[in-house]
């Protein structure tokens, strides 16, 4: 079953952020590689899961969920509870830090910023 | 009930900008679609274009291209109204509409056409718009 993103919203540190366009959230786990001398095929192991989450939003200093993910990276502060909710019960929860907040204003478009957050720690799925 | 059609029509309307000197067309000059041929000129038609949802929730930004028309007796009726177009175009809340980004893309003029009868053809210049707006 297809859901529909109208039923989608991003929270940091409890509140929802306005205007967002696009949100994703990205979970790694790279595959180490153990192949020893004189093997004829590669082994790998799993190795520490890590997560991010990037955001393109129509920016707007006005908007105070904006300017929290901004003070975010701008004062040095902690990590804050991250949740992507896709629909009612489906969601993907974490604390996450700020480590890039990009600003883009170009002629004939709107002002966006791309933002990315780490996560720390272990991520909650459902 | 207010539609996206009813705000630009409010954005254009707002206060005595395009009604007053030296634009002078009355609000009843300025319609969706299209205007009676035999009306005086010079007159504004505009159109809005698809509608599209920008941002994810339950409340999204939405944008549409809105295509503005200005006809005119001469070229030059046509070009000197758009400083009046451009200084209308701005955010504000429209018929409860909120529009928060008004981008005016561009303009062509496509000139008169003096002639005999049916072919004698007023000029019109097209000015687009896009707006991104929450209902």
């Amino acid at each position: 079953m297809a859901l529909a993103s109208t039923l989608s919203s991003i929270s940091f540190g409890g509140t929802t952020i306005g205007a967002v366009g696009t949100a994703t959230v990205s979970l790694s786990r790279p595959a180490l590689d153990v192949t020893g001398i004189g093997a004829t095929n590669s082994s790998f192991v799993t190795g520490v899961q890590s997560a991010t989450a990037t955001l393109d939003i129509f920016y707007d200093q006005a908007d105070t969920t904006h300017v929290a993910l901004e003070g975010n990276i701008n004062g040095n502060s902690a990590a804050a509870s991250t949740v992507l909710t896709l629909a009612t019960g489906m969601t993907y929860t974490g604390n996450a830090t700020v480590t890039s907040f990009e600003v883009t204003a170009q002629v004939g478009s709107a002002v966006r910023a791309s933002v990315t957050l780490q996560f720390t720690g272990a991520i909650s799925i459902g | 009930m207010a539609t996206i059609e009813s705000a630009v029509r409010a954005m254009l309307t707002t206060g005595t900008t395009l009604s007053a000197s030296p634009y002078s067309i009355p609000d009843s000059r300025i319609t969706h679609g299209f205007r009676l041929q035999d009306t005086v000129l010079p007159a504004i038609t505009f159109e809005c274009g698809e509608d599209e949802r920008l941002s994810i929730g339950a409340s999204p930004l939405r944008q549409v291209q809105v295509e503005l028309r200005v006809i005119a007796d001469t070229t030059q009726g046509a070009l000197d109204i758009l400083p009046g177009i451009i200084a209308r175009a701005i955010p504000g809340t429209y018929d409860t509409y909120d529009f928060d980004c008004v981008t005016v893309l561009g303009h062509t003029v496509d000139g008169a056409t003096v002639a005999d009868g049916d072919e004698n053809q007023p000029a019109e210049l097209v000015c687009n718009i896009e707006i991104i707006y929450t209902e």
